[in-house]
């Protein structure tokens, strides 16, 4: 059977896929030859030469057929196989694509373009292969027929993509939201371990101060807290806002909390750990003392379009697959849900061993006098000396989380950092700046753009101010020269964070 | 055999000079940064100075996967310039946890502790 292609679009189209290959080819060959004393720290030596021999037998074969087709295109012969080369490229690419997103995670640019000659040099070897093949009718048709079907499933997986791609702009939801790499690493770094011990309390299985988690049955309501060390905490469960806002409200509040996180890991959590649970409303703790400093680490890096489709976390096949698993997994284990899973060890005798939990002016402090005063003084040019620089990622990652939630309530909770609570400590950190500081900056500025989005907010500044000074003319609410709440501080959120969730959960 | 002889010129033709490794250490990706400073300590020790910025970002990222790898090549600007590691260690008390560690084990690992 003659080729159906028409004898002018035939070499043209091996000639121009031909050509794609080798540019493919030559420059991942030389990005990662170029670099080669760089990746041979990452690498073995024997991965290295083995990685530099693909490429080369890459970039030959690629050159041979690109070789072919022009001699085919000049002698205006009709080449091989057209269709079939181009249906080769296409299935290459998406299996390309998927082994990429499967074998070579996170996305780094030298391992894309490495991938990229290699899957040129695939199809190049299978395009000489094709041409030089004998003409047996029968081996054609079944050559046709698996090719017909691997087509069918690339298409079915990219079109798979595209579709999802466009409900998730047509109409946010939480399974189609999409975040990014680096903040579930982070995310892991600081996680505590199952069952690590806090203040007598063990860590739940996922490695949060909580008690284990449980999906909302229909007709119960949960609420889902999500924070960084305020939430994890440096009290007692049972001393904790989390604990104390969930006896005030009557209903259990999940307490997600990873110390050293900032806003583009809440939206990895949120996504990831509290939507599956099926929660009645979210509130994000943002600490705006260092919550509004973290930069997004992934903001303005290069090759956003490729990392878009080649990075696991932004591909929504695998992300709606990962989702829909954990809702199921959520599912399962709340037919067997037994609630207090861990088991309080010892609190009692961890009340006994600090005293300055009930009474502050026994504290000991975390940091040196001067450490906690410049790192105090530092904060406090940050977010009050200017406007922060992370505000715009702060408002994207909460704009992404409030897309995420739907129609559940999205509130956050502005806590303030120490020296806009403590007078003397504010007194000291502005004798130290240096510059002119406005004291309540952050919350101004966070708080105009909440009201702006229509995004209920609890602000702890005014709460945290009402309580009268000791003596001392200070409040003791955070622990000495340590930047998080004490028990007292603890007991203002909870009682503040209660009301407010009364008010957001109402109908 | 002889259809190597091209090749292997290609690959040595290919490699960068430590000048292109410097300018790289100042690259948007944060990876190819890291992959620069790694370089540099590997092909121009005495250079690996300028790399020390990279490589203490680098321990730091974990988004990266290179943690490890940063620290341990944290040796070789230690060997060349221990005060600037150890002035590190003095002037900034806010550093993670794991930059403090790994600029602590270079210098223990090149005997350069103490002044």
């Amino acid at each position: 059977m003659r080729p159906r292609t028409s004898p002018a679009v035939g070499p043209a189209i091996s000639v121009v896929l031909a050509a794609g290959a080798v540019w493919a080819a030559a420059a991942g060959t030389h990005a990662v030859l170029e670099r080669r004393v760089g990746i041979g720290a990452l690498l073995e030596d024997w991965q290295v030469m083995l990685l530099a021999g693909l490429l080369l037998l890459s970039l030959a074969l690629c050159t041979a057929a690109g070789v072919a087709s022009v001699a085919t295109a000049v002698r205006a012969e009709l080449p091989g196989r057209p269709t079939v080369e181009l249906g080769a490229a296409v299935v290459i690419a998406v299996v390309g694509w998927q082994a990429f997103l499967l074998l070579a995670q996170p996305f780094q640019r030298i391992w894309f373009d490495a991938a990229a000659a290699t899957a040129a040099g695939v199809w190049a070897g299978f395009a000489l292969w094709v041409r030089g093949r004998p003409a047996a009718p029968r081996a054609r048709r079944a050559v046709r027929a698996a090719c017909a079907v691997a087509l069918g499933v690339a298409l079915a997986t990219f079109g798979a993509e595209l579709a999802l791609r466009a409900a998730s702009a047509l109409a946010p939801s939480q399974l189609l939201a999409r975040s990014s790499q680096a903040p579930r690493r982070l995310i892991e770094r600081f996680r505590c371990r199952p069952g690590q011990a806090r203040f007598g309390f063990p860590c739940n299985s996922s490695g949060h101060y909580d008690e284990e988690f449980f999906r909302s049955a229909p007709g119960e309501r949960l609420v889902c807290s999500i924070g960084d060390s305020f939430n994890l905490g440096s009290v007692p469960h049972s001393r904790h806002f989390t604990t104390v806002c969930e006896e005030e409200l009557g209903l259990p509040v999940h307490n997600l909390g990873v110390a050293g996180i900032g806003p583009s890991e809440y939206l990895a959590l949120l996504l990831d750990e509290a939507l599956p649970l099926a929660p009645a409303a979210v509130v994000v703790d943002l600490f705006v003392g260092n919550d509004l400093g973290t930069p997004d680490v992934e903001r303005d890096l290069p090759d956003a379009l490729l990392r878009d489709w080649f990075q696991r976390e932004r591909a929504l096949t695998w992300v709606v697959s990962r989702r829909l698993a954990r809702i199921a997994r959520e599912r399962a284990r709340l037919q067997q849900r037994r609630r207090g899973v861990a088991i309080v060890q010892g609190e009692r005798a961890v009340l006994e061993r600090f005293p300055w939990l009930d009474d502050p002016s026994l504290e000991q402090g975390t940091l040196a006098e001067e450490t906690f005063l410049r790192l105090e003084t530092d904060r406090a040019r940050a977010v009050c000396g200017e406007d922060p620089a992370s505000l715009p990622s702060v408002f994207e990652s909460l704009t992404r989380m409030r897309e995420a939630c739907g129609p559940i309530p999205l509130g956050v909770m502005l806590i303030p950092d120490e020296f806009q609570v403590e007078d003397p400590l504010w007194a000291a950190v502005e004798a130290e700046a240096g510059v002119p500081l406005e004291r309540d900056r952050p919350q101004r500025l966070l708080r105009t753009w909440l009201d702006e989005q229509g995004i209920p907010a609890l602000d702890l500044l005014a709460e945290l101010r009402a309580v009268r000074p000791g003596e001392d003319g200070r409040r003791h609410l955070y622990h000495l020269h340590d930047t998080h709440f004490n028990a007292r501080g603890n007991a203002v959120a909870g009682r503040a964070l209660a009301r407010f969730l009364g008010t957001l959960l109402e109908p | 055999m002889r259809a190597l002889v091209p090749l292997l010129a290609l690959t040595v033709a290919c490699a960068r000079s430590d000048d292109r490794w410097v300018e790289a250490l100042a690259d948007p990706d944060p990876f190819e940064r890291a992959l620069a400073a790694l370089a540099l300590c590997e092909q121009a020790p005495e250079r690996a100075p300028l790399a020390l910025d990279v490589l203490l970002e680098t321990v730091d990222r974990s988004e990266l996967g290179l943690g490890a790898v940063a620290a341990r090549s944290l040796e070789i600007p230690a060997r060349i310039a221990p005060n600037q590691l150890r002035k590190r260690l003095s002037t900034d008390p806010f550093m993670t946890t794991e930059r403090r560690r790994a600029l602590q084990a270079a210098l223990r690992a090149v005997g350069a502790e103490r002044p």
